[in-house]
Order: C-alpha cells, then structure tokens, then sequence
C-alpha cells in the first residue's frame, strides 16, 4: 500500500503515454474498453499496448529496484496519459520548480518539448524522441539522484 | 418573476456536492464498505501496464474524459422540450441516485473480482446467458448510437451548419498531421499541440468565412441563382437549408422553397454515404495516424469549451444579461406539442448525463486497475458522473436560456415534437451550439465563431465515436468470420464493410425516435450492471435496495417506453424500429427473468473472498471514515 508522507519526495518520475488501449474522445458511447470480448481476441490497438507494456518493464523496474525509497516516500511515479493536460501542465510545473533542473531544462519540460512517450524525471526529461530508456540506466539516473540528495542532507546535517 | 439560469446551475450543483459529501460517503462507507487498507488489484497485480496505482487527481481526468462525450449533450437537448423543470430534477436525482450508485457499484463490485469487466462479473454472479445477454447489449448499443450519431451530423451539416464543414474535416488533416509528427517524425508534444491548436483556430476562422451550403449543389438551376441573388442582396442564406429556405419562402418563392428542402434531404443522405464511407477508411488506418491525435485534440476541445461555457454563464449573471433568464416553461405539458408521455420517455431520452450503462464498461475495464485504494472509489465513481451531471445541467441551461425566447415560440425548434423530430437530431445539437455560442458571446467569442467552435467540437467527438466504433464491430466481424472457419472474408477490408453497413442501418432520418431507441438500451445495460451489484451485495447479506431500486426503474422506464415506441412503429410501418424494438423488449424480459432466478438461487456461489462477510470492526469503521471523511 502507498505511504503517507508529508515529505517531498527525492525523486519524482513521471511517465507519459496513453493509459487506456481504446482509444475515444467521445466518452459514454464510444469508449469499450477492458473487455477482451468487446474488442476481439486480437488486440485492437497493438501500437498503443506495445508501448504501454514498455512502459510496464521500466515501472516495475523501478517499483522492484526503489520499493524501500518509495515506501519511506522519497520516491513517487505517477503515469498520465498526455490527454490529461489540466493534471500534467501543472505537474510538470510544479516538479520543474520544486528540483530546479536548470532554466533550459525546465523549459523543456513544461513546454512539452518531449515526444511521446516520455519519462520525466524530477523534471528533467530523461527519454530521447520517443525512445524509452533502458530499465537499468533509468534506475542509475534515479539512484544517482537519490545518492546526490542523501549525500547532501548528510552535509546540511554535519554543518 | 424571470428565472435565473446561473441560479438553478449553481442550486443543482450544489444538491450535487452535498450528495458526494453525505449519500455518497453513506453508500461508501456502510454499503460497499471501502476499505482503505484491501490491497487494490492496483496493487496486488501491479505491472506498469494495466495495474497501476494511480492518483486521484490524474485517475479523474483520466475517467472524466473517457465517460464525457456526445451522450450528455444529445440526450438533455431534446428532453427540456418538456421543460427544463423535470430535466433538471431527472438530471440531479438521476446522477444521485442512480448514475453515481451505477458507476461507484460497477467499480466497487469489479475491485473486489480483481478488476475483471462487468461482463466476466455478471456471467459469474448470474450465469452465461447474462453474459451473452451483456453482449448483445453492447452490440445495440453501439449500432444504434452510431446510426444515431451519423444522422445527427449529416442534418446539422446540411441544415444549420455548413460552417462546420471545413473545420471538420480540416481537424482530420491537422490530427494526421500531428499523428505524424509527434509519433513518427519525434516532434515535441508541445509545439505539435500549439501549432495544432492555432490550425484548429485557422480552420474555423475559415469555416466561418467560407461555409459549403452543400444543399445548393443538389437544387435546381433557378433555385440557385435565386439562392445567388439573395446572398448578393446581402440576405443570411448561408446559415443553412432551414434559414435559406425561410429566405426564400420569404422573399415569394415558394416553389424554390420546396426544392431546396428537397435538395437538403438529398444532401443529408449523401452526407450520411459519406460519413459512412469516412467510417470505413478511418477505421482501417492505423490508430496512430488519425484517431489517437485527434482523441487528443478532443480533450482539448472538451475543457476549453466547458470552461467557456462556465464562464459564459456566470459573466451572464453578473452583467444581467438576457441569457440569464430562463424562457422555457418549467413543465411543458402541452397535448398541442405532439411530444411523447414525460414519463417514461424523460427517462430514457437523458441516459448519460443521469445514468448510463456504458460507465460500467470504463469504470469496470479500465479504471479499476488503478485504482490506489479502495476508497478512491468515491471520488473516482460517484465524483465523476456527478460532474458529468454538472455537465448535462449547462446543456440543459444552454437550449432553455441561451437559446432565447423565439425557440419556444410557434415555429421555434422547441414548439413541437415534430419540429424536434425533423432536423433528424441536428435541431438538438444546434441548440446547444446556438445556446452555448451565445453564453460563450459573453466572454467575447463572436457569435458565429463560437457557433462554430461549439459544432466543430461536436462533430469531432461523433465522429471519434464512430471511428472507433466501427473498429471495434470490424475486430468482432472478424472473430465472427473466423470462428465460423470462413477465414478468406476475416479481413480488415470486408469486414468493415460489414460493420459500416451494420451502422448505415441504423442510420436513418428517424431522429428523436432513433435517440430514444438508444437511451432505452443503454438504460437496459445499465439495469443489467445494477442487477449484478444488487446480487453481489445480496451474497453479501448487505442491503440492497439502494441499487434494486434504481434497477427496477430502469427496467420499468425501458419496459413501458417500449410498450409505447411498438405501437407508434407498428402504426407507421417503420419495420426496422420495430424490429429493434421486439428485440429490446424481449432483452428486458430476458433480464427480468435472470433477476428473479438469480435471486431464487440462494446466497451461494459466492467466487471471490469471503473477508467482504466480515462485518466491518470498529477500528477498520474508523479508518475508513478518516478515508472518507
């Protein structure tokens, strides 16, 4: 179960890719998803579930490799599909002002110069035009903050 | 004393909040019995595909966006024809009572069968014949609200918005050309959007400027050149083939009148071939290309325009302007007026926007697997169909406000039933658009620009609809093909045709008719889904009259609207309505007797854990409520 924490967490990922294999801006008439027997055996949107399954490999990657960190909540994840822009504008927002990752950087994020899917990583983006990372360089970036951080909090605790 | 629109909109959300803050805690708390500390199938199966803990903040948008649509908009449009009093009072009571219990239940009751669909949950608590009872549903369903859908566009292209022509279809270049960039050629989400967005706002400059009266290309010589003269002589023909006709009804001629008439029913049904054969090729490419980009663009749309329409609404308010005042009845009751009985009909012309059986599909197939904990439910199942309730409310306040008075006069599109009825579902949506483009000329959206901007979005989502629509029914053509071992015909190619013919069915002028036949399905499938939650509470030995209730009135409500619909087929010889209507007839009895045996059956059989017998202690009580509030 998630933890409750007050803390900011250390590191903050978000993934960006679409949440749902039906894909229907219509809503209530259009939308048949989760039913394998609405939408045939075949999968009906291979190209979005490929993606989604990729997605699944890094997350678990990360969940497995952090589960005490994200326990403790030094870490969070949250994935959103891009269409949920009222949640990820102020997100990206919010996680550029908070871990300062730089004026270009930053810029970068909130004005969305990432091509989807995307992983973004305290508010820095971490994916390459559309490619997703490899599960362990993700994990290095995110161990790597998380040791940057704790060797600074050390620093402001000695001094 | 004149009735204040703002006013009723905020008292209906407000009965709507404090509905979430105490029936909908009531139900989650001592009812379902949300327990923070269940592992989510979020969490017991988490993946990163499927099972992923999600917030609440981004699971509500994401859900909102999926269950919000054309539904909403199309069904409140044409029931305030019995005054906005009932549709109001349906739309409130029925989002509370009903449509929040019906979305929270099939959430609730799919979380503790580890997030499997409501279908997979029915056959197991019922059996499989309710399974194939669910599919046969869905099949309706989407036929008919896809015939619906079509016809709905073609008559608000042909008779009130030719403007909307360009845009439209200029949207589908523009979602072609951002599918391409952003998911080929790797451009930024942001730019892609931003350019997309400013070539969307192009696009209905465009339309604005330059309309397609595609009526005109099906009339004679002499009307055109009438239709010619009276554009030169500075006359408003270009508002579609209504308000041309009008012109040259007008203006003596009569006979020019009856042919452009002619000429735009031919044009509608030309536009209908056409948005079929648009079904067809959009349903075979691929998703990247078209639908996911323009899905996008969509959810831009949907915002944008209801923060508008917002807006319009309470900067009406505040400068006392004269979209503020109601001017529709409060309860209609004319026998003069041609409309159907209010009861039933009210109820099933608003399915989604009060309670909608295809909830059950998101919230069961998709939303329950990430759900983080269980009391997210609330929020999530109850929270959402509330704001669509909210959402069903604008549109409501938009035809009997925005519209102004001369739309419930004699001749007015709200005078008679028939008057509704021959638009073929275009009247509806052009008072909405209409309606809507005169609160969004409050924030200073030019009247004609926002007219536009309300009926581009429209199209876009029915045309969305249909799209993945006919996907879906070409996926299952070709299972069907293949488990009948005709696998030659089990291609993308025939088997669209099979399902763009299936729609082009449906797709007939019979309007309001149509619309009704498809609120009384999606009633249906919404009493299928209570039925199930009433029997999994039933097992459970927990009361279950909050959702029997609501599920005996939708089978009442589809029963005896049915009852009604067959006689008037009947009596006009439209055998294809009737038809479908037997079948919904003879699908409610089905479910009627289901019930009965499913009830007879005992509380056995139960196949998920037991731990939901346990009465809830007080210490879990106590952890729930500090969940819940």
């Amino acid at each position: 179960m998630p933890s409750e924490t007050n803390s900011v967490p250390q590191v903050s990922i978000i993934l960006i890719r679409e949440t749902a294999e039906q894909m229907s801006g219509s809503g209530c008439c259009g939308r048949v998803a989760g039913d394998p027997c609405l939408t045939g055996s075949r999968d009906a949107f291979q190209e979005v579930r490929r993606q989604q399954e990729a997605f699944g490999i890094l997350h678990r990657a990360v969940v497995e490799f952090f589960a005490e960190q994200q326990q403790r909540g030094e870490l969070t994840i949250v994935t959103v599909d891009p269409r949920n822009q009222p949640y990820l504008i102020p997100k990206l927002l919010k996680d550029v002002w908070r871990y300062r990752p730089g004026w270009g950087k930053g810029l970068c994020s909130t004005l969305q110069f990432f091509s989807l899917p995307a992983v973004i990583v305290n508010g820095r983006i971490l994916s390459r035009r559309g490619r997703l990372l490899d599960p362990d360089a993700l994990c290095h970036a995110v161990n790597e903050i998380l040791t940057v951080s704790k060797a600074q909090s050390l620093r402001q605790e000695y001094s | 004393m004149a009735t204040n629109a703002v006013l009723i909109s905020l008292c209906s959300f407000a009965v709507l909040i404090l509905a979430y803050f105490t029936y909908g805690r009531f139900l989650a708390r001592r009812i379902f019995r949300l327990d923070p500390n269940r592992p989510t199938p979020a969490h017991t199966k988490q993946d990163g595909v499927d099972y992923v803990p999600t917030k609440i903040p981004v699971l509500f948008g994401h859900h909102f966006a999926s269950i919000a649509g054309l539904g909403p908009i199309l069904g409140p449009a044409i029931a305030v024809i019995w005054g906005w009093g009932p549709a109001v009072l349906w739309v409130v009571c029925g989002c509370i009572f009903m449509g929040a219990v019906h979305d929270l239940g099939a959430l609730t009751v799919s979380l503790r069968y580890q997030g499997r669909s409501i279908g997979d949950v029915c056959s197991d608590l019922i059996g499989h014949r309710a399974r194939f009872l669910f599919l046969l549903i869905i099949f309706f369903l989407m036929s008919l609200a896809m015939g619906a859908f079509v016809n709905a566009i073609s008559a608000l292209f042909v008779k009130f918005h030719p403007g909307a022509i360009i845009p439209s279809f200029g949207l589908m270049l523009v979602a072609m050309c951002i599918g391409i960039a952003v998911y080929r050629l790797r451009v930024g989400l942001g730019p892609a959007t931003v350019v997309g967005l400013i070539a969307f706002g192009g696009l209905i400059y465009w339309g604005v400027q330059q309309p397609l009266p595609t009526y005109q290309w099906f009339a004679s010589d002499v009307t055109q050149q009438l239709l010619t003269e009276s554009r030169n002589a500075g006359a408003d023909v270009d508002h579609g083939s209504i308000a041309a006709a009008q012109v040259l009804q007008e203006s003596g001629h009569e006979s020019a009148a009856a042919d452009l008439t002619a000429a735009a029913t031919t044009a509608s049904r030309t536009w209908i071939y056409v948005l079929l054969g648009y079904g067809f090729i959009a349903s075979v490419l691929p998703v990247w290309l078209l639908l996911q980009p323009r899905d996008y663009i969509n959810s831009f749309q949907l915002y944008l325009a209801l923060a508008l329409l917002v807006a319009g609404l309470l900067v009406a308010a505040a400068t006392g302007s004269d979209f503020n005042v109601i001017d529709a009845a409060m309860i209609r009751d004319d026998p003069q007026m041609g409309a159907p009985p209010m009861v039933p009909f009210l109820f099933v012309t608003i399915a989604c926007g009060a309670v909608s059986g295809f909830h059950s599909l998101v919230s069961s197939g998709t939303t329950v697997r990430q759900l983080d904990r269980e009391t997210d439910a609330l929020p999530i199942g109850f929270g959402a169909m509330l704001t669509e309730g909210a959402l069903a409310i604008l549109v409501i306040m938009a035809c009997v406000a925005g519209l102004g008075s001369q739309a419930w006069e004699a001749g007015g599109a709200y005078a008679s039933w028939g008057g509704i009825g021959k638009g073929g579902l275009g009247v509806q949506l052009d008072a909405v658009i209409h309606g809507g483009a005169n609160f969004l000329s409050e924030v200073g959206v030019s009247e004609r620009f926002g007219q536009a901007f309300l009926a581009v979005t429209i199209v876009a989502f029915a045309m969305t609809t249909l799209d993945s629509a006919t996907r879906l029914l070409r996926f299952n053509v070709e299972e069907i093909f293949r488990s009948i071992k005709l696998e030659p015909l089990a291609n993308r190619y025939f088997a669209s045709l099979i399902a763009v013919g299936g729609i082009a069915l449906f797709a007939q002028p019979q309007g309001a008719a149509l619309w009704v036949l498809f609120g009384t399905t999606n009633q249906l499938l919404a009493g299928l889904t209570l039925l199930t939650v009433s029997l999994f509470l039933f097992k459970l030995r927990r009361p279950i009259i909050y959702t029997l209730i609501p599920m005996g009135m939708m089978l009442v409500m589809t029963a005896w609207a049915m009852a009604i619909q067959l006689k008037g087929f009947y009596k006009d010889e439209q055998w294809l309505l009737f038809g479908v209507s037997v079948v919904v007839v003879l699908m409610t009895t089905w479910l009627v007797i289901e019930a009965i045996l499913s009830f007879c059956r005992g509380r056995g059989g139960l196949s998920i854990a037991h731990d939901d017998e346990d009465p809830h202690d007080d210490q879990s009580e106590v952890v729930s409520a500090t969940h819940l509030g």
